[in-house]
C-alpha cells in the first residue's frame, strides 16, 4: 500500500485540522504502536486481527469486531486493555496500557476514532532488495531485441494488453529533440531525417543529440536544478546562506560526468558543489526539522534514494518504516557538533550516531571527522552493491522519457514497482555503462517502447496503472519558452547562469605560444544593415588567399550579439560589446577563397559590427576590414552593408584598444542561443510551474490550470514574445502558404491539413499584417499537441 | 432599461460573493478559561484578508498601554502610548485616540492582542508574513499552502467564471526580498490550480482580465474562436483525448469565458464613483481595498 506524497502530507494537516479533541497521530499512535503493533501489524494477526488501517481494526478478528467508533461500550479492545486479568488482558506481555493512555483511547473512540486512510500503523507492504538484481531475460517475441522490449512485451503479454503501435517518424523526431536537448527540430532537420533511408538512422539521431553538449546541458539543468534545489535568486541568498552549484551542475552535463562521480562529488562536497549538502542557513530561530543537518539528511535521502525522511525528521514514521532515530543518525553524519534527538521540536536526551540506513554493505566510522565521514557515506552510496541508488536514478530518468515511473511516485522508492523486472534491470544495465547519463538516455531511447505511439489515457494514472505505452508529457516551463522563443527568435539577451557554453571546437589544436602582437591601427568601420533598426542580421565576405596563412590575428565585436564563421567552421563569438574577440585563427583558412560569416544581432539601442583581420605580424600585412565591401541579406538577397561610423566614433569608442587575446570559440560572452533554464524565474514560468526551489522537486505538474490558461491568453510576458516574434518573422510570413507549411512543421511536425488550411487561410487574409502573424503564432502555440509532447 | 456600471460592477460583486466580511466575533463574547466553549458555526463562504504589512505600533493603535504624552528629550524606555485611551462600543474595552470611527464598529471584530512571534532572524518580515499567511513558522519540509489556497481547495470558486482566490496589491517589485515575499501566496503542495490570481497593481487590475494590451476585443475572440475551430480540424484529435488534452481544453474554455464574461467588471477600478477613490484613499492600498469591497 503506498500514498502519493501529496496525499500524505495533506491528511497530516487535516488530521490537525479535525475538530476533534484527540490527535490520534500523536496522542493515539505512539499508544498503539507501543501495545499493539507488534502482534496486529505487518502480517501478523493474532486472534485474526489486523490493526494496519482502520478498516483493518474496524473488521476486527476471529471472535467479531473489538472496536466501534462512537461506543465505548461496544469497543472490546477497551475493556481487553483495562482488564487487570492477566490471561485476558492486552496486550498480554509488559506493563500494559496506563490509566492515562486509555483515558486517551476511550476518548478517541467516544470521537469516531478518527484515524486517516493514508496512515498506516505497520510498515509499508513493500521493501525493495538492497542488492542490485540481474533479471534473465526473457525471449524475444516478434524478434523485438532490445532488453526492455523483451520484458515489455511479456509485461503486456500478461496483463492482456495489446502491443501500442508504432508512432509515426515526426512524432518520434520531436520526442526525441524535445526529450534530449529541449528544443523543436527544424523543418530541415525533420526532413533531413524522413528521406534518411537508412534503417539505422533512429539511432544516429539520438546520438547526434547527446552529442550536443551544449543543449542537452541546457535541457537536463532544468531537471537537475529541481532536483540538487539549485537556483539563482530565491530564498537564503539575500545572506549568504545559501549557494549555487550552477557552474559545478553545468560542467558535468556539458561533459557528461558519470553519475557516481556526479554523487560523491556533491556528498563528499568539492567547494564548488557544496551548496547542495549545506543547504538553506535559515536566519533566527529555526525548528528542529529545518536545520542543516537535518536538510542534509532529508535531501540526500531523497535525492539518491527515493527515501523520505522528511517524516522521520520529527517522529518515526507514519507511512513507512523510517525512525526518528535513523534520520537523526544520518544527519549526524553532516553535523559538526554531536547531535541530539528532537521529537516534534521537543529534546529527547537521546544522542544521534552518525551513520546510515543500510548497513549491510558497509557503515560509517562514527569516531572519523565530518570530511571522512561524508567521503565513507559518497562511497557507501555509490557502492556496487547500493541498487537502491541505481534504482532510483533510472526510475526517474524513465519517469522523464516514458511520463511515468516504473516506481511512483518516483521519491517513493519504497513503492512497489508496476515491472520489477524492469526497473531491476535497467538499474543493473546502468552501473555497467558506467553510470553513464546520456548513455542510459540512448538505451531507453533505442527500445522499440519509447518509439511506441503514447497511451490515451482517461485520467492522470493512480495506482492501479497498467504500463500500455509512454504516457504523453507536458512542456515544462522552460520547455514552453525555449520553443517558443526558439521558433520567433526572441531567446533573452544575456544568462543569469554562470556556466561556460562554448561548444567543445578544436580545431586543430590552435597553438597557444603564438603571441599575439597588438593591431597598431584599426582602419575597419561599423557596418550594419542599411536601416540601422534592423535586430538581426547576416553578414558575409570573401577573401582569397594565395597560400595557408601563418599567421591570421582577428579582432570583432558588436553591438550587441554576433558569432562568425569562416569557411562555415564556428571560430568565435561574443554577447557583450565591450568584450572583443581577439584571436589568432590562420588555422581556419586555406589556400583560395575564404568565407567569413557573420550572425549579428541588436538589443535596442545602438548597432554595429566591427573586424580586422590582419593575415601576417609585419606592418604592412594583408588586412580585411568591415567596410562597405561587405555584404548584408536583405529580403534574401545579398546588398552592400552600410558603414556607419570609422572606428573611434559612435558610442563605442576605441573599444578594440581593449581587445584581451583568447582562443577561438572560447570568448566570455559566448553564444547559441540563451535558453530558459539558464535565466531567473519569472512570473509567466512560475505560473507554469517552474518552481521555488527552496525544496527538492521531482516531478512538474501535468495538466494546465484556468489561471495558467488566463497567463497565455492574455498575459503581457508572452503577448510580448509574440510581438517581437511576428516582427521578427514578417518577412517570411510574406511567402504565406509557404511560411504556414514551415510554423506548422517546425512547432507541430507535420504539415496542416486542408481543414486547417482553410481556417488559417481566414486568419492570414493580409501577410504584411504583423497582427495577423501573432494571433497565427498564438494559435499554433495554443495546440494541444504543441505543448504536449507525445 | 440601461443599469449604471458603478451598480453593475457591485452587483456582480455580490452575486461573486467575492466579499462577505469575514465572521468575527459574536457580541461581546468572553473566554475566561473555564467555562464550556461553543465554538459559532462557520458561516462564512467567501473572506477579505486585509494585509497591513508594516509598522503599525501596536501601542499607539490596538494595545494602548499607560498614556505618557510625547515630549521632546522623552526617555526612550519611557514612552509607552503617546496617545490617550478611549472607550470603544465594547465594554472594557480601549483603543487609541484618533481610531475614533473604528471604535464605533469594534463589536464587530475581534482583537487578537497575545500573538507572541518567534525569533526568526533579522532581516525577518518576509518570514514572519509566510508564518501569518499560511499558519506554519518557515521553514519548513513542504511549500505550505497560503490560507487563499485553503478557502480555494475547501471551499472552491463561488463563481464558476472567477478564481476563488484572488490576491491584490501584494508589491511583488523592487524590494529585497521579493523572491521571498512571492514564497508563500502560493497554493504550495496543492498545485497551482488552487494559487492567487495575482493582481498587484489595483488600478490595472482590469487589464488581467482583459484582451493583451493593443489587442481589440473582437480580434481577441476572434482569435479564440478560430483556436476552437483548429482543434476541431486537428486530424489528431482523437488520438490525444487523453486527460491532459482535456483539461488544457478545459482551461482555455475557463479562461476566456471570463474574458469575455461580465463578470470581469468587477476588476475594473474605473467603473467606480470618483468619491469612492476619496474614501478608500488613493493609493495603492486604498485601491486595493476599493477593488476588494463588498457591495452595500
Amino acid at each position: 500500500m503506498h500514498f502519493s506524497p501529496i496525499h500524505i502530507l495533506l491528511s497530516l494537516f487535516l488530521v490537525t485540522q479535525a475538530a476533534a479533541e484527540i490527535d490520534f497521530v500523536h496522542q493515539v499512535m505512539p499508544i498503539l504502536k507501543k501495545n499493539c503493533a507488534e502482534c496486529h501489524t505487518d502480517g501478523k494477526k493474532k486472534g485474526g486481527l489486523s490493526m494496519n488501517t482502520r478498516a483493518e481494526f474496524l473488521a476486527g478478528g476471529e471472535g467479531g469486531e473489538v472496536a466501534v467508533p462512537g461506543s465505548i461500550e461496544d469497543s472490546y479492545f477497551l475493556e481487553l486493555t483495562a482488564s487487570t486479568d492477566l490471561d485476558e488482558r492486552m496486550p498480554p506481555k509488559g506493563p500494559g496500557v496506563s490509566p492515562e493512555e486509555l483515558k486517551i483511547l476511550k476518548q478517541w473512540v467516544e470521537e469516531g476514532m478518527i484515524w486517516d486512510d493514508a496512515i498506516t500503523l505497520g510498515s509499508s507492504g513493500w521493501e525493495p532488495q538492497m542488492k542490485p538484481r540481474i533479471v534473465k531475460l526473457p525471449k524475444p517475441i516478434n524478434n523485438r531485441n532490445h532488453p526492455i522490449d523483451r520484458i515489455l512485451d511479456h509485461y503486456l503479454q500478461e496483463k492482456k494488453v495489446s502491443l501500442p503501435a508504432l508512432a509515426s517518424e515526426r512524432t518520434f523526431v520531436r520526442r526525441a529533440y524535445l526529450d534530449i536537448i529541449g528544443i523543436l527540430p527544424t523543418p530541415e532537420q525533420l526532413n533531413a531525417f524522413i528521406h534518411d533511408k537508412s534503417s539505422d538512422k533512429k539511432t544516429k539521431l539520438i546520438d547526434q543529440l547527446l552529442a550536443e553538449d551544449v543543449s542537452y546541458a541546457d535541457h537536463w539543468l532544468t531537471f537537475w536544478n529541481d532536483l540538487l534545489r539549485n537556483d539563482y535568486t530565491g530564498t537564503g541568498f539575500i545572506t549568504g546562506g545559501r549557494k549555487q552549484i550552477t557552474t559545478w551542475l553545468y560542467n558535468a552535463l556539458k561533459g557528461n560526468m558519470p553519475y557516481d562521480q556526479m554523487t560523491r562529488e556533491l556528498i563528499d562536497a568539492k567547494p564548488d558543489a557544496a551548496g547542495f549538502i549545506n543547504g538553506i542557513k535559515w536566519r533566527g530561530s529555526v525548528n528542529a526539522s529545518q536545520t542543516r543537518d537535518m536538510q542534509f539528511a532529508q535531501n540526500v535521502s531523497q535525492v539518491f534514494l527515493g527515501i523520505n525522511m522528511k517524516c522521520a525528521s520529527c517522529h518515526d514514521s507514519f507511512i513507512d518504516r523510517w525512525t526518528l532515530q535513523e534520520a537523526y543518525d544520518l544527519a549526524a553524519v553532516f553535523s559538526e557538533e554531536p547531535l541530539e534527538l528532537e521529537r516534534c521540536d521537543i529534546p529527547t536526551g537521546k544522542m544521534a550516531t552518525p551513520k546510515w540506513m543500510f548497513p549491510e554493505i558497509g557503515q560509517i566510522d562514527p569516531k572519523a571527522n565530518k570530511n571522512e565521514r561524508l567521503k565513507q557515506l559518497a562511497k557507501l552510496m555509490t557502492h556496487p552493491d547500493n541498487g537502491r541508488f541505481t534504482r532510483t536514478i533510472v526510475n526517474r530518468i524513465w519517469a522523464q522519457l516514458m511520463g511515468r515511473g516504473i516506481v511512483h511516485p518516483v521519491d517513493a522508492m519504497h513503492t512497489k514497482p508496476w515491472s520489477e523486472d524492469l526497473l531491476d534491470f535497467l538499474a543493473v544495465q546502468f552501473s555497467q555503462d558506467g553510470y553513464d547519463l546520456r548513455k542510459f538516455l540512448k538505451f531507453v531511447m533505442t527500445s522499440e517502447a519509447y518509439r511506441s505511439q503514447s497511451d490515451r489515457l482517461k485520467s492522470s494514472p493512480g495506482e492501479e496503472y497498467v504500463y500500455k505505452g509512454p504516457v504523453p508529457k507536458r512542456m515544462t516551463a522552460e520547455q514552453l519558452m525555449d520553443t517558443i522563443w526558439q521558433v520567433t527568435g526572441t531567446n533573452p539577451n544575456l544568462p543569469e547562469a554562470k556556466v561556460d557554453r562554448s561548444p567543445k571546437t578544436t580545431p586543430r589544436s590552435v597553438s597557444e605560444s603564438k603571441d599575439l602582437p597588438k593591431i597598431e591601427k584599426v582602419t575597419a568601420k561599423w557596418i550594419w544593415a542599411p536601416d540601422p533598426q534592423t535586430r538581426k542580421i547576416k553578414l558575409r565576405t570573401s577573401i582569397d588567399l594565395e597560400k595557408q596563412p601563418a599567421f591570421t590575428s582577428l579582432l570583432a565585436t558588436c553591438d550587441n550579439a554576433f558569432s562568425l564563421r569562416v569557411n562555415g567552421k564556428f571560430v568565435t563569438s561574443s554577447r557583450e560589446w565591450t568584450r572583443p574577440a581577439f584571436h589568432e585563427v590562420s588555422d581556419f583558412f586555406k589556400a583560395g577563397k575564404n568565407l567569413i560569416e557573420v550572425n549579428a544581432e541588436m538589443f535596442g539601442g545602438g548597432s554595429g559590427f566591427i573586424a580586422q583581420l590582419s593575415f601576417g605580424k609585419e606592418k604592412g600585412a594583408n588586412t580585411l576590414v568591415t567596410d562597405q565591401n561587405w555584404e548584408v541579406q536583405q529580403d534574401k538577397k545579398w546588398i552592400p552593408a552600410k558603414a556607419f561610423h570609422k572606428y573611434g566614433a559612435g558610442p563605442w569608442k576605441r573599444i578594440l584598444d581593449n581587445a584581451v587575446p583568447s582562443q577561438p570559440g572560447q570568448s566570455a560572452f559566448d553564444g547559441p542561443s540563451v535558453r530558459a533554464a539558464l535565466v531567473k524565474n519569472d512570473f509567466l514560468m512560475r505560473s507554469l510551474g517552474r518552481p521555488h526551489r527552496d525544496q527538492v522537486v521531482t516531478s512538474r505538474p501535468a495538466e494546465l490550470t484556468m489561471l495558467q490558461a488566463i497567463d497565455l491568453a492574455n498575459g503581457a510576458i508572452l503577448s510580448k514574445y509574440l510581438n517581437e516574434g511576428a516582427n521578427n518573422l514578417k518577412a517570411q510570413a510574406t511567402d504565406g502558404q509557404k511560411f504556414v507549411n514551415w510554423l506548422y512543421e517546425h512547432t507541430l511536425g507535420r504539415l496542416p491539413t486542408n481543414g486547417e488550411e482553410q481556417i488559417i487561410s481566414s486568419v492570414m487574409t493580409d501577410p504584411k499584417d504583423t497582427q495577423q502573424v501573432e494571433d497565427l503564432l498564438w494559435l499554433v502555440f495554443m495546440q494541444p499537441d504543441f505543448q504536449i509532447i507525445r | 432599461m440601461n443599469i449604471p456600471e458603478s451598480i453593475q460592477r457591485r452587483d456582480f460583486l455580490k452575486q461573486l460573493g467575492l466579499a462577505s466580511t469575514a465572521a468575527l466575533a459574536t457580541n461581546g463574547t468572553q473566554a475566561w478559561g473555564n467555562e464550556d466553549i461553543i465554538h459559532p458555526a462557520a458561516k462564512a463562504d467567501s473572506c477579505i484578508l486585509i494585509w497591513m504589512a508594516g509598522g503599525m505600533a501596536a501601542p499607539d493603535t490596538f494595545d494602548p498601554k499607560r498614556y505618557h504624552p510625547f515630549e521632546k528629550g522623552l526617555d526612550v524606555n519611557k514612552i509607552l502610548s503617546t496617545f490617550p485611551a478611549i472607550d470603544t462600543n465594547v465594554d472594557g474595552l480601549q483603543i487609541s485616540e484618533g481610531l475614533e470611527n473604528i471604535a464605533q464598529v469594534m463589536d464587530r471584530g475581534t482583537l487578537i492582542r497575545s500573538a507572541v512571534q518567534p525569533d526568526l532572524g533579522s532581516i525577518l518580515h518576509s518570514r514572519h508574513q509566510y508564518h501569518w499567511h499560511t499558519g506554519y513558522v518557515p521553514p519548513i519540509t513542504v511549500a505550505a499552502p497560503h490560507l487563499g489556497a485553503w478557502m480555494a481547495k475547501v471551499l472552491g470558486p463561488k463563481n464558476d467564471v472567477i478564481p476563488p482566490f484572488i490576491n491584490i496589491g501584494q508589491r511583488l517589485e523592487g524590494v529585497g526580498e521579493k523572491e521571498e515575499l512571492k514564497a508563500f501566496t502560493t497554493a504550495g503542495f496543492f498545485g497551482s490550480e488552487f494559487g492567487p490570481m495575482n493582481l498587484p497593481y489595483p488600478e490595472q487590475a482590469v487589464k488581467s482580465v482583459q484582451p493583451p494590451e493593443g489587442m481589440e476585443p473582437g480580434r481577441f475572440s476572434n482569435r479564440y474562436k478560430h483556436f476552437k475551430k483548429l482543434l476541431d480540424q486537428n486530424p489528431n484529435r482523437e488520438l490525444m483525448s487523453d486527460f491532459q488534452r482535456e483539461s488544457m481544453l478545459r482551461s482555455m474554455e475557463s479562461a476566456h469565458r471570463l474574458l469575455q464574461s461580465k463578470e470581469k467588471n468587477a476588476f475594473d477600478l474605473t467603473l467606480e464613483p470618483k468619491d469612492s477613490y476619496a474614501k478608500y484613499g488613493d493609493t495603492r492600498f486604498g485601491r486595493g481595498c476599493l477593488l476588494a469591497r463588498p457591495t452595500r
